[in-house]
């Protein structure tokens, strides 16, 4: 004999315990991240010169280690 | 040859001994002191008590370093510079580190594990900032430029400027006490400054030999990375000194500088290393401040010379800076109480000076001189350049620095504004010094990791665009030194040392022969710069040119054997090549062996002790005696 299925009951979680969820959820996980504030043409800009420079930086270390 | 891995075992046990040095004088210096325990007390409870930090291995290291030079000194003074008392001060130190590490810090500690989970489960997990970005390629590119200059370090010495100081330690040994200045090529500049690094590199020859004493720059380097981490720690934060440190060992200049075993990258490191202890000092941030002052001044007396000036000239620029800018800050209303470490401030100064005293009254003991003008010491640097494999910025320079200077920086870093460019104004004529761009270094990495802060704010994309161009770059630098001492690196990693040293340093073949065919008082005149492989006592034809210059002699050749003799020469070595090319001797050097041969087959030939071919057949070596 089958027992008679039952529709699962929605779990109630107490406020309280809510509450008490959210508290150790402040504490155990990690902020979220703060939202970038150096964005747009600025930030693309110093991704170039950093492209730029290391560009430069290799051609100026290879240049001196061929040149001895 | 020894096997490989005993020389960076005989390091690690140098410095495991600097370390156990270091933490008996601390344990010494604290037992000595009148502990007050109110002021311990409160900083123990701020976590921040530099006297309990200085149990950390850099500052235990600097001061047994310190100490156990001054130790190897005043041994070298009486005339007892011998294997067997190095070896004894070693095998003592690596066992109070021992005892230190593995039994005394651990009942230290027992009872407290049950007090700090009770302030644990007080105070609620905070999570800490997040980590810089960059800090993964930056931690593990210093990691492998430490590996690679620890690999290079343990091929055979070649290049001249290792030599030299070699050369100069191993005579220390040899003769049981301190010499200076008996074959410099490049005189006139502060023997103090070469004292403590020679005594350093004297206790490394007798413990592993040239390999362990090459390696000892590495140690060097790593100490100026440690005082760079203490700086950017104690300015910007915590999570700023690994990188720092990192940066610092990516700079050419330290490189070249630790490879070369220039003796100005450990002063400068002790000296940083001790301003550090001052500023800590002056806020207050120690448990004990009268010992933890005289420490400080110890390791700045030490390395008080010339040499530091720069790096002294920098940090009081910084200290005079910090109350101009905070004038037109907004001030507190109620003044913090005067901190307990500032009044000792004059014994640790007066410490430093004492030391330094010391060593110079050690330097005119043992005959050398005393110059106090940077001049001198730019003349030797120019004839005698660091060994970087290229003499340009490093890649945190290049990429970074422009980036602070378009960034907003931290309030901390506000005395750069003015410290910088009086530094720079004042020292440009030094500028290509070590000693005075070393301090630069330090103080630049500061913006740049400032730089490196503000990619944390930047949209991902270009965030990542710059850490991949800046990881690019410090791979580079890592790979342009290996490929730069790739023969170094094979002869390190088993290659033919004999081969590699031939075609490095030519005349090292005749150095055994010459040893095994000469008489123990023999003095013999070599066209080598340096006479490190010879066991006998040797003068480098350099050295008797520049004395012959300043002298006024003019060579003779019938006069020529008693001019060599009045010299104090009983030999010489002439060498004659079967393929000459120009670069095979300095030209001034090629003239007096040319004329060297003309005197020794001339009418009343010269005895010929020794008649040797290289191995490669290329070269012909002659060891002739001076007749009386």
């Amino acid at each position: 004999m089958v027992a008679p299925l039952r529709e699962p009951q929605p779990r109630r979680t107490s406020p309280a315990l809510r509450e008490a969820y959210r508290l150790l959820a402040d504490q155990l996980l990690p902020p979220p991240p703060p939202k970038p504030t150096l964005t747009g043409w600025r930030a693309a800009a110093w991704a170039a010169w950093a492209v730029v420079a290391t560009a430069a930086y290799l051609a100026f270390l290879v240049w001196t280690l061929s040149s001895r | 040859m020894e096997s490989l891995g005993f020389a960076p075992a005989a390091l690690m046990l140098l410095a495991l001994s600097c370390y156990g040095l270091g933490r008996v004088l601390l344990s010494l210096a604290a037992a000595l002191s009148t502990a007050r325990a109110a002021s311990a007390a409160a900083a123990a409870a701020d976590g921040d008590d530099w006297f309990a930090s200085s149990r950390r291995p850099d500052w235990a290291m600097a001061l047994g370093a310190t100490v156990a030079a001054g130790v190897i000194v005043l041994l070298g003074l009486i005339g007892l510079l011998n294997a067997a008392i190095l070896w004894g001060m070693t095998l003592a130190g690596a066992l109070a580190a021992v005892a230190y590490l593995l039994v005394f810090d651990r009942l230290g500690k027992s009872p407290r594990p049950g007090a700090a989970a009770t302030s644990a489960s007080r105070k609620p997990w905070v999570p800490g900032p997040p980590a810089l970005p960059l800090l993964g390629p930056v931690a593990v590119s210093g990691a492998v430029v430490v590996l690679a200059m620890l690999l290079i370090s343990q091929a055979p010495p070649t290049n001249d400027d290792v030599l030299r100081p070699l050369e100069s330690a191993q005579r220390w040994l040899l003769e049981s006490r301190v010499v200076l200045g008996s074959d410099d090529p490049f005189p006139g500049s502060n023997d103090a400054v070469a004292l403590l690094p020679r005594a350093w590199l004297a206790w490394a020859l007798a413990l592993g030999g040239p390999e362990t004493a090459r390696g000892l720059g590495v140690l060097w380097a790593l100490t100026l990375a440690a005082a760079t981490a203490r700086w950017a720690g104690e300015t910007l934060g915590r999570r700023f000194a690994l990188p720092a440190g990192c940066l610092t060992l990516l700079a050419p200049g330290v490189i070249g500088g630790a490879l070369s075993l220039n003796p100005a990258l450990p002063a400068v490191a002790l000296a940083l290393l001790a301003f550090d202890g001052f500023g800590r000092l002056d806020a207050g941030r120690c448990s004990q401040p009268a010992p933890a002052a005289v420490l400080c001044g110890i390791i700045l007396g030490g390395s008080l010379h010339p040499a530091t000036l720069p790096a002294v000239l920098l940090a009081a620029l910084w200290t005079a800076a910090r109350p101009i800018d905070a004038t037109s800050e907004p001030r507190d209303s109620d003044q913090p109480e005067k901190p307990p470490g500032r009044g000792l401030m004059a014994w640790a100064v007066a410490a430093a000076f004492s030391v330094s005293a010391a060593v110079h009254l050690a330097v005119l003991a043992a005959g050398g001189t005393i110059d106090f003008t940077l001049a001198q010491s730019a003349a030797a640097a120019a004839a005698n350049l660091p060994t970087a494999p290229w003499g340009g910025p490093s890649i945190a320079v290049v990429l970074l620095l422009p980036m602070a200077l378009g960034l907003p920086q931290p309030a901390a870093l506000r005395p750069m504004r003015i410290a910088l460019p009086a530094y720079l104004l004042l020292m440009a004529p030094a500028i290509a010094l070590p000693e005075t761009y070393l301090p630069l270094i330090v103080v630049l990495i500061l913006p740049a990791l400032g730089a490196v802060n503000r990619l944390a704010q930047m949209s991902a994309v270009p965030r990542r665009c710059i850490v991949s161009a800046a990881t690019v770059g410090m791979a580079a630098t890592v790979t342009a030194v290996l490929w730069h001492w790739a023969p170094a690196v094979a002869a390190a990693c088993g290659g033919d040392r004999e081969e590699y040293l031939l075609r490095r340093q030519p005349h090292w073949s005749i150095a055994a022969a010459a040893d095994r065919m000469l008489p123990s008082d023999a003095r013999l005149l070599t066209p080598t710069d340096s006479g490190f492989y010879f066991r006998r006592q040797t003068t480098s034809s350099v050295s008797l040119l520049r004395k012959a210059i300043e002298q006024e002699v003019r060579w003779d050749d019938r006069l020529l054997a008693a001019q060599l003799r009045s010299a104090g020469l009983t030999h010489v070595l002439t060498v004659r090549f079967s393929e000459p090319r120009a670069d095979d001797l300095p030209p001034a050097v090629a003239r007096l062996n040319a004329l060297l041969l003309r005197a020794a087959e001339g009418r009343n030939p010269w005895p010929c002790v020794l008649d040797l071919a290289s191995p490669d057949q290329r070269m012909r070596y002659q060891i002739w005696r001076i007749p009386d």
